[in-house]
């Protein structure tokens, strides 16, 4: 099979819409893991997960867009087919994807992503988070305690050591502790994690402008020295899943989704249109918009 | 009574594991249901309320573990039991399959919005199926050829009555608002309009236009009979130029196909004169004998595309088209004879595009030289077996004889490969011309397993104390997803002189061919 | 000669039902064309007799 794969005969080419920039750097070998309607999620040996999607809202640091792919029923990946990865492109038993001129995607954060955050939109957030987030992840969070769910309780535990935590090393350590926590095929705790650094990001940010209103109250949990190391290994954790998405997040790389939702809450002008956000993002997976929405208030609030 | 599933290695939507779990909560005796996958801290919850037993306790973290607690142990085998079930039906995730109707009635149910039929089922069926697309008011194009010529009549006509299109049968190539069908290049819009009897050449005069900063507004193939064949009498030629007159976004028209039969030729440049618009004709192989009112005569290919790009530009051209550079290509010439052994006489075409080689044996015929092919069916012109060259001797190998069976070399190159091979045995042989095609259709990558054929056939020459000369010509645009540089790349590696059209490379052959003849 | 229906085909999105190769309709796609493939088999289990049949019904 892998021979076949490596031979020269002539394969359909499919072209990228957009190709997010982890993926270049991969080479080597992956299988396909699972294929839904509209992406398909490939294990790289070296544990990631890089996804192929049909939409490019459903974009992220390792994943390609590719409609074609899912406008033809014939070219079907399925769970065990082999994908060659050699960084100029992807190759399958029956088509090639090439990355050389395709439309690169970045999925970091930017000014102009956050500048209108100020206090009262985080509000307007948290309202609109209680009234349309989805139950089932970590929105009982949110909610305080006595939720009779135990991983919500869980969560609850470490967040509060990760509060009274003496140090920003010691906070981060304790954060950990959410990795791989709670139910979903990417567990609740990992989108949290991903929420709070995405909150990090943009406080980051933000303390780099004339708009601290929100930063000047407090320190940054998440040190930007880049002292990430107790997290990164806490990725070992978790699921393939979660790996990917923690591994993309802690290096400043967020889903499509979660970066538009930041923009359209930084853009809006009032309570409707953040409501419109924070209802686009829930409808995300399961609970996975949920609780990275969750998690992106734990850090502009200092905790929740 | 608690019960735990482990599936290893699982993949499943959040939404779906969402609604399982749900499920499973509402099964009738069950107390709690955990779903989740099988992570340290997940599994250090589970030990903690007490679900955490056996193989869930040596569980990954790309497992999915299933806890259950119910209230007997019925229940929480019934409700494992029907876990399992829902777990396996969705192993491999969703996905709608896509609806493939397999009649035209069943086509238009789901699209009834579609308003163009592309066919190429076998011939004897092709027929009937564009009679029906055409009664249902569809465009038509025909890919397929054996399709007879009474059919080809009857459909033209029909098509004639409804005002819709009916490209072929044996239209290998059309480019509709800009979208390539078939067997076709990606070309930048504009307002050459263009109507043609032949593929290949459609496509070498597109790309040529394209490659001189021009642009197509429409490119209408009519099927290789269309002016050939008394009996069809132009048809789609004069349907195409009628909808090119009125066509707002053309400002040029230009026609192409081999002679055709002489009362056709007349109504269709009388119809081309009535049109209003500046016309190039560019009729292969056949001097052009001068302008007719709005209409001009193109010598080559290469030319019909320069006449048109200017006129478009609102420019006069009345040159006729030189290749360029002929000092220079006189110069290269002279050093790619330069080490030909003493027997090394013949030139050797090997074409994939028929019209292309037409091209190649008309520049040499028209120079004075002997060529013998499977273009030319006369005796005398012909080759006796085209499956051996003999003299100077041009080859179309989309022919018949060499496809029945097997794909056209424009698909898979390996039917030329073998045939260069055989020419390059030959010590007779001096040179090879080539032309490679690219764009939709065309092989992935045509010029690899060529250049690699090139580079052994220069090689076995070479060995024999001899040099065989190589020229070839790609047909193609950078919007072709073969990636046109690197496929010159690559023949450039291999020794390969690259001309940048069918005629230059022509031109270039002839040049090489009479340094030859001049030892 | 009546082309308006040419006309009007040019001025529209093409929208292709694709009778035969598959790879014809892969590349419109790429194109961005709305493209149907169709699963072709030949009529009447390709009995030419029962085909002719068909035709006379049709007309």
């Amino acid at each position: 099979m892998e021979q076949a794969l490596l031979d020269k005969r002539a394969r359909a080419p499919l072209l990228p819409t957009l190709v997010g920039a982890g993926v270049p750097s991969l080479t080597g070998w992956g299988e396909v893991v699972s294929a839904f309607s509209s992406a398909v999620n490939i294990r790289h040996s070296g544990g990631l997960l890089v996804s192929l999607v049909g939409d490019p809202r459903a974009m992220t640091y390792l994943s390609v867009c590719v409609p074609a792919l899912f406008r033809n029923p014939k070219k079907r990946l399925v769970p065990g087919d082999r994908i060659r990865f050699d960084g100029h492109r992807m190759v399958t038993e029956d088509f090639v994807l090439d990355f050389p001129g395709r439309p690169t995607w970045q999925g970091t954060l930017s000014l102009k992503d956050v500048r209108g955050l100020e206090v009262s939109k985080v509000s307007l957030l948290k309202e609109a988070l209680l009234l349309k987030g989805r139950a089932g992840g970590f929105l009982g969070l949110l909610r305080g305690n006595g939720t009779n769910n135990p991983f919500v309780d869980k969560a609850i535990q470490v967040l509060r050591g990760v509060q009274k935590a003496p140090s920003q090393a010691a906070r981060l350590e304790a954060l950990s502790g959410l990795v791989g926590l709670g139910p979903g095929s990417t567990p609740s705790g990992d989108d949290f994690i991903t929420g709070v650094l995405l909150g990090e990001e943009a406080l980051k940010l933000l303390l780099t402008t004339e708009a601290k209103a929100v930063a000047d109250s407090r320190e940054p949990m998440i040190p930007w020295s880049m002292e990430k190391e107790g997290l990164r290994v806490a990725t070992d954790r978790t699921n393939d899943s979660g790996k990917t998405l923690l591994w993309q997040a802690l290096q400043g790389h967020f889903p499509q989704y979660l970066i538009e939702t930041v923009r359209s809450i930084s853009d809006a002008e009032g309570k409707q249109e953040i409501t419109e956000a924070v209802e686009r993002a829930v409808s995300r997976g399961a609970t996975s918009g949920t609780d990275a929405l969750t998690g992106f208030l734990f850090s502009m609030e200092g905790g929740l | 009574m608690k019960k735990i599933l482990v599936r290893k290695n699982a993949y499943y939507d959040s939404v779906f594991l969402m609604l399982a779990t749900k499920a499973l909560k509402q099964w009738p005796g069950i107390k709690e249901a955990v779903v989740a996958m099988g992570t340290e801290v997940n599994l250090g919850l589970l030990k903690e309320i007490g679900l955490l037993s056996g193989e869930a306790e040596s569980a990954k973290p790309n497992d999915l573990v299933i806890a259950i607690e119910a209230e007997t142990g019925d229940a929480a085998e019934e409700a494992c039991r029907i876990a399992e079930e829902i777990l396996k039906k969705k192993s491999h995730g969703g996905g709608e399959e896509e609806v493939r109707p397999a009649s035209l009635d069943g086509a238009l149910k789901i699209f009834p919005e579609a308003n163009l039929v592309v066919i190429s089922v076998p011939g004897p069926y092709a027929g009937r199926e564009a009679r029906r697309a055409l009664n249902k008011g569809l465009h038509v194009m025909i890919f397929s050829d054996h399709v007879p010529v009474e059919e080809e009549v009857e459909l033209k006509d029909l098509a004639q009555e409804r005002g819709l299109l009916m490209m072929g049968p044996d239209c290998g190539t059309a480019i509709l608002n800009g979208k390539p069908l078939c067997f076709a290049n990606g070309v930048g819009r504009g307002p050459i309009g263009l109507v043609a009897a032949s593929g290949s050449g459609l496509q070498e005069v597109c790309c040529c236009i394209d490659r001189m900063g021009g642009g197509i507004s429409q490119a209408i193939g009519t099927g290789g009979r269309d002016l050939q064949d008394r009996r069809v009498k132009g048809r789609m030629m004069l349907m195409g130029i009628e909808a090119l007159k009125r066509d707002p976004e053309t400002r040029v028209i230009v026609v192409l196909s081999k002679p055709p039969a002489e009362e056709v030729a007349a109504t269709v440049l009388s119809k081309l004169e009535d049109s209003g618009k500046p016309c190039v004709v560019h009729f292969l192989g056949r001097k052009p004998p001068g302008t007719r009112g709005s209409v001009r005569f193109s010598g080559n290919m290469e030319e019909a595309a320069a006449m048109a790009v200017a006129l478009s530009k609102g420019e006069e051209y009345r040159e006729r088209w030189r290749a360029p550079l002929g000092a220079e290509m006189a110069r290269v010439a002279e050093a790619e004879v330069k080490f030909m052994a003493s027997e090394q006489k013949y030139v050797r075409g090997l074409f994939a595009g028929g019209t292309l080689a037409l091209e190649a044996v008309a520049l040499f015929e028209e120079e004075g030289f002997r060529i013998l092919s499977n273009v030319r069916k006369e005796p005398g012109l012909a080759l006796r077996s085209p499956h051996r060259s003999e003299g100077h001797a041009i080859v179309d190998m989309g022919d018949d004889v060499f496809t029945l069976g097997r794909p056209h070399p424009m698909i898979d190159p390996s039917l030329r490969e073998e045939r260069i091979a055989k020419e390059a045995a030959d010590p007779e042989t001096a040179l090879l011309l080539l032309d490679v095609v690219l764009g939709y259709g065309a092989h992935g990558d045509p010029c690899g397993p060529l250049a690699e054929s090139v580079a052994k056939a220069k090689a076995q020459v070479a060995g024999r104390g001899g040099y065989l000369s190589v020229i070839a010509s790609l047909t193609g645009t950078e919007k072709d997803y073969q990636n046109m540089a690197e496929q010159k790349k690559k023949m450039e590696a291999a020794g390969c002189l690259v001309m940048p059209s069918n005629y230059q490379a022509a031109v270039m052959a002839l040049h090489v061919i009479r340094k030859v003849g001049a030892r | 000669m009546n082309v308006r229906k040419i006309n009007e085909l040019f001025s529209k999105e093409l929208k292709v039902i694709n009778m035969g190769l598959d790879s014809f309709a892969d590349n419109l796609r790429r194109e961005e064309v709305e493209v149907l493939q169709m699963d072709w088999k030949p009529p009447a289990g390709g009995d030419k007799h029962l085909i002719a049949l068909l035709d006379k019904l049709d007309r």
